[in-house]
């Protein structure tokens, strides 16, 4: 209770009863009707502009901008700015648009064929990075606190000592080259159309030179990999006359003993020493790298016409020399797979994911095959100082994906991994904030799957059309004892289940750990005819929400934590207008709209009572999200029906929102005119 | 037979209430606990007459309800337009009366009742226009013509769509 001893004097009313008083009634209201109180009357605009109430306001309204305020050195926010950020945001109005031109001569063909590796630009830790493409310069524009200050420009030639300038063509839009940019760090490749031969890079080392080490522990698609160490002078390397021999080279002059080389360059994105080179090397892999897992410890690619292989490189560091590591893919699995796979890496260098799907069964008679989306979640080696030596991979889990919708329905669909997440370092940022609940990671990194389904038609046969599935996979590797048969009976959840190789060192099995439970989605046919794209960037301040009796908190991604609120996404439709995007805040929805409880769910026990042996058909109970609460708009310009953005999904609080523009000079398609800046300052 | 104790308001009422309907009040239940039983009147210096005898009518209607946990209280707080229909009925006075009621639910340690008192006079606010709240609560639109310009030009971001 607060203040027991006041005296009102007056007759009580809204704006002479204690302070404390009126900032409970506040908490009843939203935002709008705070503003709308300031214009009431000249006492009501001195009490409801005060401070007292005003952070009271901040706090209740806008708890994570809130908690940011509280944890940012430098941040200024305040109620009003970020009120004036929340409506602009909600109406779609942005404060500031800006448009980057760049590369404006490079057409492109006509939508369909792998346009995010065409991309020629990306955000990540606040920096917008695109090509110069005619000076061979790569640049970085602010787009976090410091937006506005000079673009840093990466000039490629100059750091790697390359003849790029007009050869360079766009980095991003032609098979061989890209610019990726994951956790900080820049990556840059660079195919080279000259073959080179081999006894010329001296410094280098080759799959064929590598050691094959068998794989450790669980049955896994990966038959094998190959482990080498480097050099200790490993890097820079090759020295920029080398590369300039390559790329002046003729291929006639080399014969069968040679190989196209990708070259690689990462730089730092961090503010420290944002644009700084770290580390060049040649992956003579293939023609170019894709799928590519990339922190500022490693980066593991796989390469076009390699795709069964994946290439591991571990950065030296003053502390070890650099290693090299391939994993080659089944190929059985491949045969009957979709056969592809995609691969995220971890936040602190012990791990990479590995998606793929697995064949269950197939009718001899049909040919009808069963897919089930599998992650594998791989060790990376680490260097032991005292041995000089470095450990070996090890497959430390590996999690069958279920859900209620059928696993052919699933291979059809699309996969994806959204970033890894250090939780502990996301516990550090939003401590404090109340109700907040951390989702499972604890030392361990998560990784987001998503799934969704591009295609309308796709979904007719299901009882509600669920567009999208997210599980999140922690990299704690399971068991983390082998248990044995005969062992007494454990005890979990107040069951006894027998002894499992899913035990942990204290016999705790994590359920959840060994069955992700799924997240659906749910658009709403009216709502969105297609779905086209998702993603989630998490902007900015939506203001906490009241539905069905819960509070629902929206301005920070519901990745991070469950916030027992919602979650929202941007994607795109096929709507009658194509001068808007759209965003989307979903609400989880109560039980009972969706029959979430799996077949052969036993009321008594969620969970299989041998976890890998009687649980084929099990599907884990999931959280469902109802359709969207809010669609938001902004105005676009939008050059035709048909890959006309692209979001850029960031986390965390950002206020802006990047995509590029297209439009059609005659009949074709240009993708890359300028990249768009949405603000919400 | 109940056990009965005497409240005397600040208008030096003297109110005999049954003991379980007076200890909704944590303030009272905790002076009771304290003192034990007690035949003197208990001084409200805080609360008139009429404003004690509806406290006292929505203790007695609420004498049986279960006390909330943290968690139902902090859900209660935010379901604001979430208002049991009696209470609604009850809260149906003027806003002199509705503003005392919250000061002696407030000053008493009645967490239900002020939950209720401070939703009532949200609702009165909720998604109204200046102007509408100012007919709600009988105030005086006092700004200056350089005041009301003012206030537009601080929202005039928000104008232009």
């Amino acid at each position: 209770m607060v203040n027991q001893t006041h005296q009102v004097v007056s007759t009580p009313s809204l704006i002479n009863i204690p302070i404390e008083l009126t900032e409970m009634i506040l908490e009843n209201l939203d935002s709008t009707d705070l503003m709308s109180l300031r214009c009431v009357s000249r006492s009501f605009r001195a009490l409801f502009t005060s401070e007292g109430i005003c952070t009271t306001a901040f706090r209740t309204f806008f708890p994570f901008s809130y908690a940011r305020y509280k944890e940012e050195p430098g941040n200024n926010d305040n109620f009003d700015t970020v009120y004036r950020r929340h409506y602009r945001w909600k109406s779609g109005r942005p404060s500031n648009v800006e448009h980057v031109q760049h590369d404006p001569e490079n057409l492109i063909g006509p939508y369909g064929s792998m346009p995010c590796c065409r991309r020629s630009w990306a955000v990540n830790s606040d920096v917008l990075i695109y090509t110069d493409a005619p000076a061979g310069v790569v640049v970085l524009k602010e787009l976090g606190k410091n937006y506005g200050t000079e673009d840093i420009r990466v000039d490629l030639e100059e750091l790697l000592g390359v003849p790029l300038k007009g050869t360079y063509q766009r980095l991003g839009g032609k098979a061989g080259s890209g610019i990726h940019a994951r956790h900080g760090v820049l990556l840059v490749t660079k195919s080279i159309d000259a073959p080179i031969k081999r006894s010329e890079a001296t410094n280098f080392l080759f799959v064929d030179q590598l050691k094959k080490v068998e794989l450790a522990n669980w049955h896994t698609s990966f038959i094998e990999y190959f482990l080498t160490f480097s050099p200790n002078e490993f890097a820079p390397y090759p020295s920029s006359e080398l590369i300039r021999e390559f790329l002046g080279t003729s291929a006639s002059d080399y014969g069968a003993d040679c190989e196209c080389p990708t070259l690689c360059a990462t730089f730092s994105l961090h503010p420290d020493n944002r644009g700084s080179l770290l580390h060049t090397w040649v992956d003579f892999q293939g023609r170019s790298l894709s799928r590519i897992a990339l922190n500022k410890f490693y980066v593991i690619s796989a390469t076009h016409g390699w795709s069964t292989r994946l290439n591991g490189f571990i950065y030296p560091t003053s502390a070890h020399p650099g290693l090299r590591f391939v994993l080659c893919l089944n190929l059985d699995i491949l045969q009957h797979s979709t056969g592809h796979f995609k691969i995220a890496p971890d936040t602190k260098g012990k791990c990479f994911f590995v998606y793929y799907s697995e064949t269950l069964s197939i009718d001899e008679i049909t040919g009808h095959r069963e897919e089930i989306p599998v992650v594998e979640v791989f060790s990376v080696p680490q260097f032991d100082p005292i041995t000089g030596g470095w450990s070996g991979i090890q497959v430390l889990k590996r999690v069958q994906l279920r859900s209620i919708l059928n696993h052919t329905r699933i291979y059809f669909a699309e996969f994806d991994f959204e970033e890894c997440f250090d939780f502990d370092a996301e516990e550090r940022d939003w401590h404090g904030i109340p109700g907040m609940k951390k989702k499972k990671g604890g030392e361990f990194d998560v990784v987001r799957v998503r799934y969704w389904d591009p295609v309308l038609s796709a979904c007719s046969d299901s009882v509600v059309p669920i567009r999208s599935v997210t599980w999140d996979i922690s990299s704690k590797p399971w068991p983390l004892q082998q248990s044995l048969q005969g062992q007494e009976k454990l005890s979990g959840g107040g069951l006894e289940y027998g002894s499992s190789s899913y035990g942990s060192i204290n016999n705790v099995i994590d359920f959840d750990d060994i069955y992700p439970p799924p997240t659906y989605y749910y658009f709403g046919n009216e709502q969105i005819p297609t779905l086209r794209w998702l993603s989630n960037p998490g902007v900015i301040d939506l203001e906490r929400e009241e539905y069905e009796g819960n509070i629902a908190v929206t301005d920070v991604p519901e990745k991070l934590f469950d916030t027992g609120s919602n979650a929202w996404y941007l994607y795109d439709t096929y709507s009658s207008n194509q001068n808007y995007i759209n965003a989307s805040v979903f609400l989880r929805s109560e039980d009972g709209i969706i029959e979430l409880v799996p077949p052969g769910k036993q009321d008594d026990n969620p969970y299989p009572k041998n976890p890998g042996t009687d649980d084929a058909d099990f599907v884990p109970n999931g959280t469902f999200y109802g359709s969207p609460r809010y669609v938001i708009s902004w105005k676009v310009t939008h050059g035709r029906d048909g890959d006309p953005w692209e979001l850029t999904p960031d986390y965390r609080g950002r206020r802006y929102i990047v995509f590029r523009r297209g439009k059609i000079i005659d009949g074709l398609y240009k993708t890359f005119d300028s990249i768009m800046i949405l603000r919400f300052d | 037979m109940a056990v009965q104790i005497k409240l005397m308001s600040s208008d030096q009422a003297m109110l005999v209430v049954d003991k379980e309907v007076a200890e909704r009040s944590v303030l009272i239940k905790n002076m009771l606990d304290d003192i034990g039983e007690v035949d003197e009147a208990i001084p409200i210096p805080n609360v008139n007459e009429a404003v004690l005898k509806k406290v006292i009518e929505w203790c007695e209607h609420h004498k049986g309800d279960s006390p909330s946990t943290n968690d139902e209280e902090s859900d209660s707080r935010k379901r604001s337009t979430d208002i049991e229909e009696w209470d609604q009925k009850f809260m149906q006075v003027d806003q002199e009366m509705l503003f005392e009621i919250i000061l002696a639910a407030n000053y008493l340690d009645i967490k239900p009742l002020l939950d209720v008192g401070c939703k009532t006079v949200a609702n009165m606010i909720k998604g109204k226009s200046p102007e509408e709240i100012r007919k709600t609560f009988n105030i005086q639109n006092d700004f200056t013509a350089e005041e009301e310009e003012q206030i537009r030009r601080e929202n005039e971001w928000a104008e232009d769509r």
